[in-house]
């Protein structure tokens, strides 16, 4: 067992009923990382977090912190901080007792816990708030103290479950670089829940993708996005244009191309596997421009093309399968009017294989 | 208020109403006050009956009798109205259970009195300050939890969990987290159960022995005419109800400026 892994799950099943939450789930998370749990609603993120935090014990398999199983030690006796998605902060005491009550419980002296509540109401930002009450503060300022109180007692990993849900658009892509600078500035390992695929990719440094209580991928932001395991990695991280094809010796054949040259990750000859690939590696062929690349040419029709930005969407109905394929562009090399024919290549060296993520 | 649209005669309605709910009171607290022993006749204001009430043993005895019933019963029904309270909340999704312990609330008293008496008889049990106290407990228990019960129900457990994840064990963390959030449930039933307990008569009567509750003692003295004495009690009574009901509103009610959960602050 490697020695920088803060946290290693092996093998974690839960069940609920005949709901399983956790489905032999393993995770290696290694020091001063921030990793993310990606998921839809229901996946058991938060499931596994608790877990962590000592919250339900699990029906089988193991969590080490440091190589030491942590078995069914209860939460308080674990160097880990969790911050609950409701923020859970104690009404009835200030921002400060909120923050400080952490080093209370460990009954540190009165002046360190001041001098500590004091730090690290500065690294939240919160000094002119301190005597004020939960219900006296915003939701963006609930969710600082709610991490200030995590922080404060330095855990070996900070667990944090959809820390910024239920702050507004703007705030939220805010504090997704806030949490980053603050990782980096007090160095501590974070584990944070979340579904949203964009603020997972901003944020951390490897991802774990879920979907009905298993690990689907484990990998750092652009591997998911280049190399994705599946279908379903595929696309929940970003767009993703697939086509159904079957694996055939040497590749993948679709219906009137000729086969295309791919290595199926020993997916059995004659099952059905996708092939993917992402809207900026699609090409808008003009008429009569030919591609030298080994690409699937597909002849269709636009359907429309927004413009976001500098880029260009193009959303085109392929005639054979009536696929709709992303293209993405810059804005300034789009020339095709909606409703027009065109042709678009998809060139072989940017197709991926695709199997269905198992069940 | 304006006064557009408001027709006389609903004026007159309201006031008769007024004059009936409140002019016997009004009346009473006059008398209470009024130096001769005729209810008919105004002789000027006295404490002469305050005064009386001071030195009427029996009286003070039967208040003594009463407070004593009233503390004992409070204590008993918050403990265990409380713990109840939590059982019903948090372990249990029986709706036959649930009301079987609201029933002692609906059950008259007449009823539960004699229940009481029978029960208090056949197992030997003496009557007494002793039997009245837990005969006011078998409705103070119910009260309490219905009470603490509004409370708890709204109440997140994830700031108990918070507690035990910051590193504070089972037990300190009910005292500081879980207990101060439902305390104003828990001051609101002690209050009410102590009121009703103070002038609880039917129960009392069919299980106090030779006790003698305020309210009974009240009873009997009735019993030869109504002296100005008790109009004297009765409004020491009233005024001591109105603040410990007073009191009771003020604890459950909930806290002023609570802002809405997503309100933002407003950016200066
Ligand atoms: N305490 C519980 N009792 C019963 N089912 C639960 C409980 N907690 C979670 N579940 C179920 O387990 C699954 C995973 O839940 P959860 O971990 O909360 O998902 P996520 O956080 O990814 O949205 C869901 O189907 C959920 O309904
Ligand atoms: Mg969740």
């Amino acid at each position: 067992m490697s020695s920088q892994n803060v946290i290693s799950i092996e093998s974690a099943v839960k069940r609920f009923g005949d709901v399983i939450a956790l489905d032999r789930v393993s995770i290696e998370i290694r020091e001063n990382e921030f990793f993310a749990l990606l998921g839809p609603s229901g996946c058991g993120k938060t499931t596994l977090l608790r877990a962590i935090a000592g919250f339900g014990v699990l029906d089988s398999g193991r969590i080490l912190l440091d190589g030491k199983d942590l078995g069914h030690s209860k939460p308080y006796d674990r160097p880990v901080n969790m911050m609950f998605q409701s923020y859970a902060l104690f009404p009835h005491m200030r921002v400060r007792d909120n923050i400080a009550y952490g080093l209370k419980a460990d009954h540190l002296p009165k002046n360190e816990i001041e001098a500590r509540v004091d730090e690290v109401l500065g690294i939240a930002d919160m000094h002119a708030l301190a005597d004020r009450r939960p219900h006296e503060l915003s939701g963006g300022q609930r969710q600082r103290v709610a991490l200030a109180r995590a922080i404060i007692k330095r855990p070996r990993v900070l667990l944090l479950d959809e820390p910024l849900a239920a702050l507004d658009r703007k705030l939220r892509q805010e504090m997704q670089i806030e949490l980053k600078r603050m990782q980096h500035e007090i160095g501590l390992t974070f584990v944070v829940v979340t579904h949203d695929q964009e603020e997972a990719m901003t944020m951390a440094d490897r991802i774990a993708v879920m979907r009905n209580g298993r690990v689907l991928q484990i990998a750092p932001p652009q591997e998911l996005y280049r190399r994705p395991a599946d279908r379903f990695v595929a696309s929940f991280i970003g767009t993703m244009n697939l086509l159904e094809g079957t694996t055939v010796a040497g590749g993948v054949t679709i219906p009137g191309h000729e086969t295309v040259p791919i290595d199926t990750g020993g997916a059995g000859l004659g099952s059905p596997l996708a092939l993917g690939i992402r809207p900026g590696d699609v090409r808008l062929l003009t008429e009569g421009e030919e591609i030298d690349e080994a690409s699937i040419v597909l002849a269709g029709i636009v359907e429309t093309t927004a413009f976001i930005g500098s880029q260009s969407h193009t959303l085109v109905r392929v005639h054979e399968t009536a696929v709709a394929i992303t293209v993405t562009a810059s804005a300034s090399t789009v020339l095709v009017e909606d409703g027009s024919p065109c042709r678009v290549a998809l060139p072989y060296t940017a197709l991926l294989a695709l199997p269905d993520p198992p069940e | 208020m304006t006064n557009r649209g408001r027709n006389p005669l609903l004026v007159v309605y309201m006031g008769a109403l007024l004059a009936f709910l409140y002019l016997p009171i009004a009346i009473l607290i006059v008398l209470s006050f009024n130096d001769s022993k005729l209810a008919m006749v105004w002789r000027g204001f006295s404490l002469r009956w305050y005064e009386e009430l001071m030195h009427d043993g029996d009286m003070l005895t039967s208040i003594r009798n009463t407070l004593v019933i009233a503390l004992i019963a409070t204590l008993i029904s918050v403990v265990f109205g409380t713990l109840l309270a939590f059982g019903l909340e948090r372990h249990t999704r029986s709706a036959a259970l649930e009301n079987g312990v609201y029933l002692p609330l609906m059950i008259p008293d007449v009823v539960t009195g004699i229940g009481l008496l029978s029960f208090f008889t056949a197992i030997t049990f003496p009557l007494g300050t002793g039997s009245v106290i837990i005969a006011h407990s078998v409705w103070g228990i119910a009260f309490a939890a219905a009470i603490v019960r509004t409370r708890l129900r709204g109440f997140d457990r994830a700031v108990e969990e918070a507690s035990l994840d910051l590193g504070m064990r089972e037990v300190p963390t009910f005292l500081r987290i879980t207990l101060p959030i439902i305390w104003p449930g828990i001051v609101a039933a002690a209050l009410v159960v102590f009121t009703l307990s103070i002038d609880e008569f039917i129960i009392a009567y069919f299980t106090a022995g030779q006790t003698v509750t305020f309210p009974i003692q009240v009873y009997s003295m009735i019993r030869f005419g109504v002296t100005p004495e008790i109009n004297a009690v009765a409004t020491i009574m009233l005024l001591f109800s109105m603040v410990l009901i007073l009191t009771a509103y003020l604890f459950a009610r909930p806290r002023p400026g609570r802002r809405s959960a997503d309100a933002e602050e407003p950016t200066t």
